[in-house]
C-alpha cells in the first residue's frame, strides 16, 4: 500500500501551491524541515496550482527503523537544454508518465567527522506543467529499492 | 565591594557557557549509559542490534529479531540538559526521559488496541488510539471496536513496570511501546516485547 504526500507551501493571503506530490510506500513519512521552502514563481495549470519555480527540504523517515533521509526538491521553469540528455551512470525510468534519470553518487559530509553519504537524485522534465524537477535523497542510510519505486508513481502533474 | 556591570556580564557569560557544556556532557554521559543498558537488554531477548546513532539529548538503537518484531527501533528521548531553564520548565511541564520502542510484525493485526497507563499523560492522547475505553488493573485499553479478550496474565506481566504505552495496529509501525526511564526499564521492555505476541493473537 502507498501512502501520497502533497509537498505545498503558501499562506492566506495568496493560498497554497504544489511543488509535487510524493508517493511512499506504507511506514515512510515526509516531515517538514526548520528551513522554510524558498519560491520565486508560481502559476496556475489545468486547474492546480504550481510551484513554478523554487526549492524546498524535507526529511525522509522510516516509521519503523527511525532511519531520516535528506530529501530536497527543486523545480524549474521550462524543459532546459540539457534536460533530455542521457548522462553517464544514469538509470533511465519513467515517473508521472515522464522520462526520468536516477543518478547516485557517493560522497562525504561533515567537517571534523566526515560520514559517508550517498545520494539519490531524480530528475525529469513534466511537459504539463512546464517545469524541470528534480528530487535529491542523501543520507548515510541505504534508500531501500521499494521506497524508489514507489517514488516513480508520485504526481507532478 | 561592588562589582562593575562588565564584570557582572563577564560573570554571566562564564557560567552560561559552563551550564551548556556540562549540560552537553552530562547529557552525553547519560544517553551512553542508558544505551549501553538497552543493546544489553536487546541482546539478551535475541535482537541484532544494526545500527546505533548519539547525541547529547537523544539515542536511535534499531534492529532487527526482537520476538515478534521483524524490525524495530528504540528511540532514547531525553529532556535536553544544555538549557537550565528549559530542562526546568519541560520538568514542570511533566515531560519526563523516555524510551519508544517501534516496531513491525510479520502477520499485523486485524485490528488496533492500545494499553495507557493510568494516571500518566500517554492517558491525554487516548482517543488516538480509538473511542472504546476499558479499564484493565493499572490500564486504559482503548480500541476502536469491541475490545479485545486479553488473557489477564498479559495485564499481570506488564502491572508494576514503567510502561506507559503498548499499541498494537494494523498500520505501520505496528507496535508503540513507550516506557519511562529509570530502573526498571529492562523488565519493562521484555515484559512488553513479551506482550507483543498475545496481544497480536487476541487481536486476529
Amino acid at each position: 500500500m502507498r501512502r501520497k504526500f502533497e509537498l505545498f507551501t503558501g499562506n492566506l493571503i495568496m493560498g497554497t501551491y504544489t511543488f509535487i506530490t510524493l508517493a511512499l510506500p506504507e511506514g515512510w513519512i515526509v516531515q517538514r524541515s526548520k528551513n522554510p521552502p524558498d519560491i520565486y514563481y508560481m502559476g496556475e495549470v489545468g486547474g492546480r496550482r504550481w510551484i513554478l519555480e523554487g526549492y524546498a527540504h524535507y526529511y525522509l523517515a522510516n516509521q519503523v527503523t527511525g532511519e531520516s533521509y535528506d530529501l530536497l526538491v527543486e523545480v524549474k521553469k521550462g524543459k532546459g537544454r540539457k534536460e533530455d540528455r542521457f548522462k553517464e551512470g544514469e538509470r533511465l525510468v519513467s515517473l508521472a508518465g515522464h522520462r526520468a534519470f536516477i543518478k547516485v553518487r557517493s560522497y562525504a559530509r561533515g567537517f571534523f567527522r566526515k560520514e559517508p553519504v550517498t545520494e539519490h537524485d531524480i530528475r525529469t522534465y513534466c511537459d504539463v506543467t512546464d517545469r524541470r524537477i528534480s528530487i535529491q535523497i542523501a543520507s548515510p542510510s541505504e534508500l531501500p529499492e521499494e521506497v524508489l519505486e514507489a517514488l516513480l508513481d508520485s504526481e507532478c502533474h | 565591594m561592588q562589582a562593575d556591570e562588565s564584570t557582572v556580564l563577564l560573570a554571566l557569560i562564564v557560567a552560561i557557557t559552563a551550564s551548556i557544556v556540562a549540560g552537553n556532557v552530562l547529557g552525553r554521559r547519560k544517553v551512553d549509559s542508558v544505551t549501553m543498558r538497552l543493546v544489553g537488554a536487546l541482546r539478551r531477548l535475541g535482537a541484532e542490534v544494526k545500527a546505533t546513532r548519539r547525541t547529547s539529548s537523544m539515542a536511535l538503537v534499531s534492529g532487527r529479531g526482537l520476538g515478534e518484531l521483524e524490525e524495530f527501533s528504540v528511540l532514547v528521548g531525553l529532556l535536553p540538559r544544555a538549557n537550565v531553564l528549559g530542562y526546568l520548565a519541560a520538568r514542570l511541564a511533566g515531560r519526563r526521559d523516555l524510551v519508544m520502542l517501534r516496531g513491525a510484525i510479520r502477520k499485523p493485526p486485524k485490528r488496533g488496541v492500545a494499553l495507557l497507563r493510568k494516571g500518566t499523560p500517554a492517558v491525554r492522547g487516548a482517543r488516538r488510539w480509538g473511542q472504546k475505553v476499558a479499564e484493565v488493573g493499572e490500564f486504559l485499553m482503548v480500541s476502536e471496536g469491541s475490545p479485545p479478550d486479553l488473557d489477564r496474565e498479559v495485564i499481570e506481566s506488564l502491572s508494576g513496570t514503567s510502561l506507559l504505552l503498548l499499541a498494537v495496529r494494523p498500520e505501520l509501525p505496528h507496535v508503540y511501546a513507550y516506557i519511562e526511564l529509570g530502573p526498571k526499564l529492562e523488565a519493562s521492555l521484555e515484559a512488553a516485547v513479551r506482550a507483543v505476541g498475545a496481544i497480536r493473537n487476541a487481536l486476529t
